[in-house]
């Protein structure tokens, strides 16, 4: 019983406080309040090994038994551990290499372009979407069409080339019905958040709690 | 190839291009602006050129850069962006210094409160900087404490935590001016704050890059360079959708036909 | 014969009147109210209604006492202020008393207030047994359609809770929902893989799948491998789920949370592998690419609603009927405000009042 109430009495108290800190100039409800995040960053650094073990759980397991896929496992633990080993080395023996740490090296020829392909991968990716989901097939379907060709030409310097009157198009489109949509999404899903965060303090929605 | 055609192309700077211009030019030499780089290597392409846009005009107009970020891989970008305008500079014939006219502060892990606790005390949160000095040794942190001392907050942007973050934490709390430089997916959530007047001025995308570059006469900059490959991208889609649209309105006259 | 508005706003504001919790005192209570040095309400109140009345009352005490008293180092801290601003007679001037509440968000105080009030008189006629209409949200029923269908091929459902931390409002209300999917997956007998990007949402998510296929009676069947931390890196962490849906093959995807620019990735990739895809995020500037590539999607707020119409727990749902009315509320407002400033001859100092209050 107190395994199922303690966390929602827990949540329930920390959430009242954190909301009367938005509310309140009392130094000691912020101090306090500034105590708590601090825990909170500490418990997110610490929740590091926790990914770190499962990782190794999961894909060890698979490579020790040689099962499908095991090459891609192995080559996750070890670029894992590499990069882990690389920089706790430097960290204690503070060597470089031509002026720039080897850990350095690694980020800046692997890790940023390797990062860099993923991203980049979203312009094949809207090309292909963009073929697919504009098409006219009602009005509604050729307005979006239209207005999304006029903001797409507009928001070069050759739709300004083509005629100036296209980029102020554009800004209009953007500054007028999108502005007032997305206004109206916004207003709605922060309802939203208002509605799930009482939901949760007032321990009506438990979704940390095991099954709810 | 594309990025060596001859294309003149027009620019026509808009209202918000120009609300990040004004902003800067609007303070005085020695004004501390400070500037958060959250972004990482996946959207460098996207908002690097517009970091070295706003930190060259910054300089250029002897302002002084506070430089710090809530995303890990910002600080290496920061250091990045510094020393290529340090050296852009030194060939005009301008000399910048590390520690006197700008600073990397680092990462600071804890996104909404982290915004909370600099706007408290800089010194507080970042003890020492990216290179691990001490804040005190800085000629430039000297005097400053908060956003008291700091004129302009510029947010370069690529998700989260981002310029919500620091429009909620930072301006709505601590009323200071507030501009920034987003990916060209996110700038079309922050008119609203734009003509709301919570953001001065904002930056999206490289097109927002090459408009600011044209307004601060940067023609050879990479944003402007990467301009023309994208004009050139924006109608091959466009020309996908057309195509993609043909194919349909054939099939639909044939199935019309058949029936 | 239809009822018409007036009538139905009475009928509301009549339920909620009587729906009021009495004070022991109240002399309509008659007998029933006399017990002493306690709070009665009309009917009677079970051990977890009663503690949800003592979480308000607490909640509204601690506010109240800090508005009302007054701490020693704030008066001393204040005291400094004023000698301070004596010491300098120009900004003497001006009034530096420190103030115990934030008269800035006062607005929003009075809408959590309003909020909270019309939340409970929703609850206590969802006690009272009476039902709340929610129109029909295809994206959630077609939920259960893809568990069903990922039943039939043999293959997995893939359920992405986004990429943001635990403490975001999204990524929880993607736990109610996976609470939900986990005891549909393990009521038909099918497999669910849960990719997170972070340590602590592993955690729980690796809780709540344990937990509902234990409630459905197959703990048997729940494989903790199933549920994997990849990457806390955005794009490390894209590049895994996308590996893991070509290889793994779902027959259903599931995006229900927090998304960024890996949100067209995820969902094309899921599109090339031939599985049905529901999604669902408050994300905004991500829903368009969520529209074009999956086969349903759920809109900011229906995503929160998610978990009331899976669940169809009259608590739950009062939330849904409470930010409903919250809208309305907002709505007059907006018209209010744009006709108070496209005509401000009306009245200058109505706008003024009004924009001051905002």
């Amino acid at each position: 019983m107190l395994r199922d109430k303690a966390p929602v009495w827990i949540t329930f108290i920390v959430g009242a406080f954190m909301v009367s800190k938005f509310f309140l100039n009392v130094p000691q409800v912020t101090k306090v309040a500034g105590e708590l995040e601090q825990w909170c960053l500490i418990i997110v650094g610490i929740s590091i090994v926790l990914g770190v073990v499962n990782i190794l759980r999961v894909n060890l397991k698979v490579v020790a038994n040689r099962g499908r896929d095991w090459g891609y496992k192995l080559a996750l633990i070890v670029s894992m551990l590499g990069m882990t080993a690389v920089g706790i080395v430097e960290l204690i023996v503070r060597k470089s290499i031509a002026g720039e740490s080897v850990f350095q090296y690694l980020y800046r020829n692997v890790y940023t372009p390797l990062s860099a392909t993923m991203f980049s991968l979203l312009a094949f990716f809207i090309a292909s979407a963009a073929f697919r989901a504009f098409r006219a097939r009602n009005f509604r379907a050729a307005v979006l069409l239209v207005a999304g060709a006029i903001v797409m030409i507009g928001r070069v310097p050759l739709g300004a080339t083509i005629h100036p009157i296209l980029p102020k198009l554009a800004d209009w489109i953007m500054a007028y019905p999108n502005a007032a949509g997305q206004r109206g999404m916004v207003i709605g899903a922060a309802l939203g958040v208002v509605a799930t965060g009482l939901r949760v303090i007032f321990g009506i929605e438990r979704p940390y709690l095991r099954g709810n | 190839m594309f990025l060596r055609l001859p294309v003149k192309l027009k620019y026509a700077p808009d209202e918000k291009t120009r609300g990040v211009y004004d902003a800067v030019e609007s303070l005085e030499p020695g004004t501390i602006v400070y500037i958060s780089a959250d972004y990482g290597p996946s959207t460098r392409a996207e908002l690097l050129p517009m970091h070295e846009a706003i930190v060259y005009h910054a300089l250029k107009r002897d302002l002084r850069i506070v430089s710090a970020a809530l995303w890990p891989d910002g600080p290496p970008l920061i250091d990045l962006v510094f020393g290529k305008i340090k050296a852009e500079l030194a060939e005009e014939g301008i000399q910048k210094e590390y520690g006197a006219d700008f600073v990397n502060l680092g990462y600071k892990a804890g996104n909404d409160v982290t915004i909370v606790k600099i706007g408290s005390s800089i010194p507080e949160t970042f003890p020492v900087d990216y290179n691990k000095t001490p804040l005190a040794s800085l000629p430039l942190m000297q005097g400053v404490k908060n956003f008291d001392q700091i004129g302009l907050l510029v947010d370069i942007s690529a998700g989260w935590p981002g310029v919500r973050e620091w429009l909620q934490q930072a301006q709505q709390r601590f009323k200071i001016r507030l501009v920034a430089g987003v990916t060209a997916v996110m700038a079309p959530d922050l008119y609203a704050f734009f003509q709301s007047k919570q953001i001065e001025g904002f930056l999206g995308g490289l097109a927002g890059a090459a408009e600011y570059e044209y307004l601060l006469g940067r023609l050879e900059g990479r944003a402007m360079a990467g301009m023309n490959v994208q004009s050139i991208a924006h109608f091959v889609i466009l020309g996908f959708i057309l195509f993609g649209n043909v194919l349909y309105y054939r099939q639909w006259r044939r199935s019309r036909l058949e029936r | 014969m239809k009822t018409s508005g007036r009538a139905r706003l009475t009928k509301a504001a009549d339920a909620l009147w009587h729906s009021r919790p009495r004070l022991c005192w109240d002399p309509s209570l008659g007998a029933q109210g006399r017990s002493r040095g306690r709070l009665c309400d009309k009917f009677t109140l079970r051990r977890h209604r009663r503690g949800r009345l003592c979480r308000s009352l607490i909640l509204f005490g601690v506010l109240s006492v800090f508005s009302l008293s007054r701490t020693p180092s704030a008066c001393a801290g204040e005291a400094r202020a004023q000698a301070e601003n004596e010491a300098t007679p120009a900004a003497a001037a001006v009034e530096t008393k420190a103030s115990f509440f934030k008269t800035e968000n006062k607005s929003v105080l009075v809408a959590i207030g309003v909020f909270a009030c019309v939340f409970f008189g929703f609850l206590v006629q969802s006690k009272r047994g009476k039902s709340f209409y929610l129109r029909k949200i295809a994206g959630i029923a077609a939920i259960e359609e893809a568990v069903g269908r990922a039943t039939e091929m043999g293959r997995p459902v893939v359920y992405v809770p986004g990429i943001n931390e635990i403490e975001d409002i999204q990524t929880l209300a993607s736990m109610a929902v996976l609470g939900h999917v986990s005891r549909m997956v393990a009521d038909y007998d099918s497999s669910i893989i849960v990719p997170t990007r972070s340590p602590i949402v592993l955690s729980v998510c690796e809780e709540t799948v344990k937990q509902s296929f234990a409630a459905a009676g197959r703990p048997d069947a729940y494989r903790p491998d199933n549920i994997r931390y990849l990457s806390g890196e955005q794009f490390a962490y894209t590049a895994g789920v996308d590996g893991i849906i070509m290889r793994e093959r779902p027959a259903a995807n599931i995006y229900l949370g927090g998304f960024f620019a890996e949100s067209l990735i995820l969902a094309e990739t899921g599109f090339s592998s031939g599985a049905i895809q529901v999604a669902g995020t408050a994300s905004i500037p991500q829903l368009p690419f969520f529209i074009t590539a999956c086969d349903y999607t759920l809109i900011a707020e229906e995503f929160y609603a998610a978990s009331a119409y899976l669940s169809r727990d009259p608590k739950v749902i009062s939330a849904i009927k409470t930010s409903d009315c919250l809208k309305v509320g907002i709505l007059a407002a907006l018209i209010v405000g744009l006709v108070l400033a496209s005509f401000p001859r009306i009245n200058p100092l109505w706008l003024a009042v009004f924009q001051g209050w905002f």
